[in-house]
C-alpha cells in the first residue's frame, strides 16, 4: 500500500554474494594469500570471482596478529625450506607484489638478523644434516662451534652447547600486520570480496562411485556455503564450486562441518583433520643488560626463544610447553607463572644478562596445531572433492603464506603443484599414517 | 542478480560505484581521497634525484631529462620515512601522513577520478606503474658476460660506472665516467688487478645488483650514499665483504633504517662507518650509540648524539620544503642543482 515501508528491496549490502566461485573461509595471512594468489595466476583477468569470509574483522584471536613474525629457513624438511626462501623473496619484493596505484609503499619493518639455533650433544648431528640440507637447497646457514659462538656474542653461556646454526641472510622477522594489511589492499584492489561472517552449514551432495577394487566409496561435494551474520539468526547461503579452508585453529572444526571425520574409525571416511588449536605465550620484557643490537633470534637447547624489541632493550620470547604442560586453549589468558617457573630459568641459564628482568607484557595466541605431525595440510581432500585445505602449520603459517597460497593456487587452478611439491602435505597422509615430521619446531 | 547488474553497466566502458561490498574496504579508494601521503602518478614529477648526484647536472636532453625525472617520482615515494605503518594494530587506519602541494593535489584527484570511473584509465596506471618498477631491475642486470671473459673485478667496475660511480684500482687512480655514463676501454686492461675502493654515490643499485659487487673480495672502501634502493635488504647482504671491507659510508640513503645497521656487526674489520643523515632511522642519537656498541673498534660517524630533541628538518635542498623552488626551476632550459 502506499505510503508504507516498502518491502520489496531489502537491505542486503551487509551479505556476501550469492554465488562465488571459490569461498576462502579465514581472512587471516594464509587465506588472503589464497586469494592473492588465485587472482594473480587466474588465466583471464576477471575469471574467478573469490570470496573471504571471516568472522572478526578485529583480528581479536586470529593467529596472524598474534605472531612473534619470525621467518626463518631452518627447518628439517626441504619443502619447507623452499616455502621459507620463496616467502622471504616474496617479502623482500612486497612493494612490486602488493604495489596499489595510489597506495604509499609497505614497510614490513624487517629485521634481517637471522635465527640462532643452539644445540646440545644429543641434536648435533641432527642439526649438522639439516643444515647441510638447507644449504643445499639455498640458504645461507653457517654452522658455529662454541667457541666461536663465545666470541661473537659474547652474552651467552655456552655452558651445554655442542653446536649452533646461525642464519646469515633472509632470516630475520617482521611486523605480520602491515603484511595483513598490505594482503587485504591488494586483494580489494584485485576484486576480491569480503563479508564478514561465519560459516555455519555445507551443502554437499553424495556420489557413490566404485574404485578399481570393487569397494564402493562415497564423494561427496559442496554445493553451498551457508554464511551466517554476526549477532543475528540471518544468514546467506552462498552457491560456490570450491571451498578453502583457511580457518586456522578452527580448521578443525570446520572440517566437522563439512563431514569430514564422520565414519568408523580406521577408514578414510573416518579420518578427521587433525588439527585443533593450541595455545602459547609471548612475554615482552625488559632488560638493561641485556644482549645488544646485533641479537638475532635465539632458539636454546630447552626450547626457549628470545628476540629483541625495538631499540630500548627490551625482548620477545617464550617457550613450546610440553604435553603434559599444554594450557587450556579455551581463552586467550596469560599464565604469568609459566614465565616464573618454565622461561626464565632457562633464560636466565643461557644468558646470564637476564637474571635481572622486569616483565613489562604478555599475551597469548593460538598454534594451528597439526596433532599428527607438526606440519601443514595442503590440497584437496580426497572424498569432499572440493575442499583444499591451508591450515595446519603449527607455528610457522606465517611465514610460509606466500608460499602456500600459490601453491593452493597452482593445485586449485592447474590441478597440480607446479613450483614448490607439497604432495608429502596432502591430507591422505593422515590415512596412510605417513607422518611428515618437522623436528625445528619452535 | 545484483552482480549480474554490475557486470552489466562493467559493458559500457563505466566503473560502477562502490557497492555494498567495496564498501567494506577501510583503505580503498573511497579512504584514499580522503587525503593521502604520496602516490605515483602517471605525469613525472619534479625531480628530487638531481640534488642526489655528486656531480652538477649536465644540460639534458628530453630524453635523458625524462629518465632523471621519473626515478625521481619513485624516490620521492620513499623519502618520507614510513612512520605511519609502524606499531598501528588498527587494520582501519591505512591511510598515511598528508603533504600534498596544493598542485599535485589538483593533478592527484584528476587522474583519480579517471581510474574509479573507467577501467582503461585503472589498467593504464597500474600497467605505469609495473613499468617504472621493473625499469630499476632492469638497470642493475648483471654484467655475465663481462664476467666470463675479463673476470669479477673487471665486471664490477663496469657495472659500478655504467650506474655513474667511481672505481679505483690498487694503485691507480680513480676512474669515473662521464656524463653520459661512458667510460674509457682501458678498464678492461686491468685483469689482475684488485678492486681496491668503490664511490657508488647516487647510483640506482639494488639488492640484485650488489651481485656485481660482492665477488670482490679485496675491496676496501664503500661508498653508497644517497643511493635511493639501498635498503636494509642490502645491507644484510654485505657480511660477504666483512673480510675486506675497512670504510663504509651510508650517509644519506633513505631507505635504511636500524635493523639494517644493525647487520652490520658481521663486518669486523670495518674501521670507518658514516651513518649521518639517515632519514629513515627514528632516533639517530641512540642509533648511532648502539652501532658504536655493536662494532667497537670503528669510528662511527653520524649525527651528533649530544643534541636531543625532536628529529629537526633536513637541510639538503630534496626535502619536501624546498621542492617548490625545484620544481619551478625545471622549467629552466640549462638545468639547475
Amino acid at each position: 500500500m502506499p505510503g508504507e515501508p516498502s518491502n520489496l528491496m531489502c537491505d542486503t549490502k551487509h551479505l556476501p554474494p550469492e554465488h562465488s566461485d571459490v569461498v576462502i573461509v579465514g581472512g587471516g595471512v594464509v587465506g588472503l594469500s589464497v586469494a592473492f594468489w588465485l587472482k594473480k595466476l587466474e588465466k583471464r583477468q576477471g575469471a574467478i570471482r573469490v570470496l573471504v569470509v571471516e568472522r572478526d574483522h578485529t583480528y581479536s584471536k586470529a593467529s596472524t596478529g598474534l605472531s612473534v613474525g619470525g621467518i626463518r629457513q631452518q627447518f628439517s624438511l626441504p619443502q619447507n625450506v623452499q616455502l621459507s626462501l620463496f616467502s622471504v623473496d616474496f617479502l623482500r619484493n612486497i612493494n612490486e607484489y602488493l604495489a596499489v596505484v595510489d597506495g604509499p609503499p609497505l614497510d614490513l619493518q624487517f629485521n634481517p638478523l637471522g635465527y640462532l639455533l643452539l644445540a646440545s650433544e644429543k641434536g648435533a648431528a641432527v642439526l649438522e644434516t639439516n643444515v647441510k640440507m638447507q644449504r643445499q637447497e639455498g640458504a645461507k646457514i653457517s654452522l658455529m662451534s662454541p667457541e666461536q659462538l663465545q666470541k661473537k656474542f659474547p652474552w651467552i653461556n655456552t655452558e651445554g652447547v655442542a653446536l649452533a646454526s646461525y642464519g646469515l641472510e633472509n632470516e630475520g622477522w617482521f611486523d605480520p600486520w602491515s603484511l595483513l594489511q598490505g594482503l587485504r589492499r591488494k586483494v580489494q584492489s584485485m576484486g576480491v570480496l569480503f563479508c564478514e561472517g561465519e560459516v555455519t552449514r555445507f551443502i554437499t551432495s553424495s556420489n557413490s562411485m566404485r574404485n578399481s577394487d570393487g569397494e564402493e566409496v562415497n564423494l561427496k561435494r559442496i554445493h553451498e556455503v551457508h554464511v551466517k551474520m554476526d549477532n543475528s539468526l540471518e544468514y546467506q547461503p552462498v552457491e560456490c564450486a570450491i571451498v578453502v579452508n583457511a580457518a586456522g585453529a578452527w580448521s578443525g572444526q570446520l572440517a566437522e562441518l563439512a563431514g569430514i571425520g564422520k565414519g568408523p574409525p580406521g577408514t578414510l571416511e573416518g579420518t578427521k583433520l587433525p588439527v585443533e588449536p593450541r595455545k602459547r605465550f609471548v612475554y615482552l620484557w625488559h632488560c638493561p643488560q641485556g644482549p645488544g643490537l646485533e641479537t638475532p633470534l635465539v632458539t636454546d637447547t630447552s626450547g626457549v626463544y628470545f628476540r629483541r624489541e625495538g631499540l630500548s632493550n627490551n625482548y620477545v620470547g617464550g617457550r613450546s610447553p610440553t604435553e603434559e604442560e599444554e594450557p587450556d586453549p579455551a581463552d586467550l589468558e596469560v599464565d604469568h607463572d609459566f614465565f616464573q617457573n618454565k622461561v626464565w630459568p632457562h633464560l636466565a641459564q643461557r644468558v646470564p644478562a637476564f637474571e635481572a628482568l622486569k616483565v613489562h607484557s604478555a599475551w597469548a595466541g593460538y598454534y594451528d596445531y597439526n596433532t599428527f605431525d607438526q606440519n601443514g595440510v595442503v590440497g584437496p581432500h580426497p572424498l569432499v572433492v572440493n575442499m583444499y585445505f591451508a591450515s595446519g602449520f603449527s607455528g610457522h603459517g606465517l611465514q610460509h603464506a606466500p608460499g602456500v597460497g600459490r601453491a593452493v593456487a597452482e593445485v586449485l587452478l592447474g590441478g597440480c603443484f607446479q613450483t614448490i611439491d607439497m604432495t608429502p602435505f596432502l591430507f591422505s597422509r593422515f590415512y596412510l599414517e605417513e607422518k611428515v615430521l618437522e623436528q625445528n619446531i619452535i | 542478480m545484483r552482480e549480474s547488474v554490475r557486470d552489466g553497466t562493467r559493458w559500457w566502458g563505466e566503473r560502477p560505484a562502490p557497492s555494498g561490498y567495496e564498501a567494506q574496504q577501510d583503505g580503498g579508494t573511497q579512504g584514499v581521497q580522503a587525503g593521502f601521503e604520496l602516490t605515483v602518478i602517471l605525469l613525472p614529477q619534479p625531480s628530487k634525484c638531481r640534488e642526489h648526484r655528486l656531480a652538477p647536472p649536465h644540460p639534458a636532453r628530453d630524453s635523458e631529462r625524462r629518465i632523471l625525472q621519473e626515478p625521481g617520482s619513485w624516490e620521492f615515494l620513499r623519502l618520507i620515512p614510513p612512520k605511519w605503518n609502524g606499531g598501528k594494530r588498527g587494520f582501519r587506519d591505512l591511510s598515511g601522513v598528508v603533504t600534498p602541494e596544493g598542485n599535485r593535489r589538483k593533478r592527484r584527484t584528476l587522474l583519480q577520478f579517471l581510474s574509479d570511473h573507467f577501467c582503461d584509465m585503472e589498467f593504464l596506471r597500474e600497467n605505469v606503474l609495473q613499468k617504472q618498477m621493473q625499469k630499476v631491475s632492469l638497470e642493475n642486470r648483471s654484467f655475465t658476460i663481462i664476467q666470463d671473459k675479463y673476470g669479477r673485478d673487471i665486471a664490477g667496475a663496469c657495472f659500478i660506472l655504467q650506474h655513474g660511480g667511481s672505481v679505483k684500482f690498487r694503485d691507480r687512480e680513480w676512474i669515473r665516467s662521464d656524463e653520459y655514463r661512458r667510460f674509457s676501454a682501458e678498464v678492461l686492461k686491468f685483469q689482475a688487478v684488485p678492486v681496491e675502493a668503490i664511490d657508488a654515490s647516487g647510483c640506482a643499485i639494488n639488492y640484485h645488483g650488489l651481485d656485481n659487487l660482492l665477488p670482490l673480495k679485496k675491496l676496501q672502501c664503500l661508498s653508497l650514499q644517497r643511493c635511493p634502493h639501498v635498503d636494509d635488504w642490502c645491507l644484510s647482504r654485505l657480511y660477504l665483504l666483512a673480510d675486506s671491507l675497512q670504510e663504509l659510508s651510508l650517509a644519506g640513503c633513505p631507505q635504511i633504517s636500524e635493523r639494517g645497521l644493525a647487520c652490520l656487526h658481521h663486518l669486523s674489520n670495518l674501521r670507518r662507518l658514516d651513518i649521518s643523515d639517515l632519514p629513515g632511522v627514528e632516533y639517530p642519537g641512540l642509533t648511532q650509540i648502539l652501532v658504536e656498541e655493536m662494532l667497537p673498534n670503528c669510528e662511527v660517524v653520524g649525527t651528533d648524539w649530544t643534541q636531543e630533541g625532536p628529529e629537526e628538518q633536513p637541510q639538503d635542498p630534496a626535502s619536501p620544503i624546498h621542492a617548490k623552488p625545484a620544481a619551478r626551476d625545471l622549467g629552466d632550459p640549462c638545468g639547475v642543482s
